[in-house]
């Protein structure tokens, strides 16, 4: 292809690229001040070091601008606010089973329009060992992300792209990929 | 500063969890994705989507290297695995996935005045998938040739060629319908 040719092509998708887009709208203002937020929470947990680590920003931060935008009013973190919430979601309580010697847990699940939440209590986990969090269901696994183990308790949410009537089971993985805690939901 | 030296200092300040250097990205890159996401995912989800991909995005922003390709590029591959992801969940529910080549204006019925927008619009929504998805990538990321590669898996070459081939083949049913 010639260069007058590659040009060519570039006008045409620079001139495609308007028509595709739309009409351009700005940005809802609880979606930026949710990523300002987030930001700002992985400032501080890094700033406060490994001990913190348990109060990392929640993994669904972004993914509820009202969640956000009312921790934005409060002038506080959103994963304290969700706590507190009066108008939280109903909790779902399930039981988990295979915990290794030493490991204790309980777990809610939170039934998202658009997924499943993980609220998981644990203790006893290897101090800086990994752990992933995957959702099982009939077509396939869906990673609901990953935590660091710090020895005590820790309190860790967790979400996954899979509702909840498709969630068959709920599986914490340690950094050999062996099942740590297991959750079959019914 | 340039426009790229500026980029790379904004990335720079999103490594240290800028608050502002954050805003900034999203800014820029929101119409883009949004724009993407909006071709893919009925219209309820595609902020989700795209505030989906900044999460994701900032969690991983460390392991993010240059090296690797363009920041945007880097940014539409999280994008694209959180549309996919999305397909998966529904269960790749047709409702849920909205009919490019439905009655509803449409993108592309702007890009050219009044009679012309259909035709446009339904040419474009006959490339192969493979090939549409490249120009998407190509205009609405402003994405080089070697970026898009990276997201979608190919060389920069095929890409290249599948970009020339959309074109032509654009080109060919406006055309042929224009006779």
């Amino acid at each position: 292809m010639s260069d007058s040719e590659h040009d060519r092509d570039d006008e045409l998708l620079e001139r495609l690229r308007g028509e595709l887009l739309g009409e351009e709208r700005e940005p809802d203002a609880d979606r930026i001040a949710a990523v300002r937020m987030q930001a700002q929470a992985h400032r501080d947990a890094r700033a406060a070091g490994p001990a913190t680590r348990r109060r990392r920003p929640r993994r669904d931060f972004l993914l509820g601008a009202g969640l956000a935008s009312a921790g934005a009013a409060l002038g506080v973190a959103g994963f304290a606010i969700v706590d507190d919430d009066p108008a939280a979601p109903p909790t779902e309580p399930i039981s988990l089973s295979g915990a290794p010697t030493g490991v204790r847990a309980n777990a809610e699940l939170i039934n998202h329009t658009w997924g499943v939440e993980l609220v998981l209590t644990v203790s006893g986990l290897r101090d800086g060992s990994t752990y992933d969090v995957v959702y099982r269901s009939a077509s396939g696994d869906v990673p609901a992300g990953s935590f660091v183990g710090v020895g005590g308790e820790q309190l860790c949410r967790m979400t996954g792209a899979l509702l909840r009537d498709q969630t068959e089971a709920i599986e914490v993985l340690d950094q050999d990929g062996a099942t740590v805690l297991r959750s079959t939901l019914s | 500063m340039d426009d790229e030296a500026s980029l790379q200092s904004t990335i720079a300040r999103a490594r240290d969890f800028d608050p502002d250097a954050w805003e900034a990205l999203y800014r820029r890159l929101h119409p883009g994705l949004h724009a993407y996401a909006r071709r893919r995912l009925a219209a309820p989800m595609c902020d989700d989507a795209v505030s989906e991909t900044f999460t994701r995005a900032m969690e991983a922003i460390g392991r993010f290297s240059p090296r690797s390709g363009s920041f945007d590029g880097w940014v539409f591959g999280i994008l694209r695995n959180v549309v996919l992801e999305s397909y998966r969940k529904a269960g790749r529910h047709d409702h849920d996935v909205p009919d490019l080549a439905s009655e509803e204006e449409g993108p592309l019925d702007r890009l050219v005045a009044g009679e012309r927008a259909a035709e446009v619009r339904a040419a474009f929504e006959q490339l192969a998938p493979d090939d549409r998805e490249v120009l998407e990538l190509r205009i609405l990321g402003r994405l080089d040739a070697e970026a898009v590669g990276a997201v979608v898996g190919k060389r920069a070459g095929a890409v290249r060629m599948a970009q020339a081939r959309a074109l032509s083949r654009l080109g060919d049913l406006l055309g042929e319908r224009q006779r």
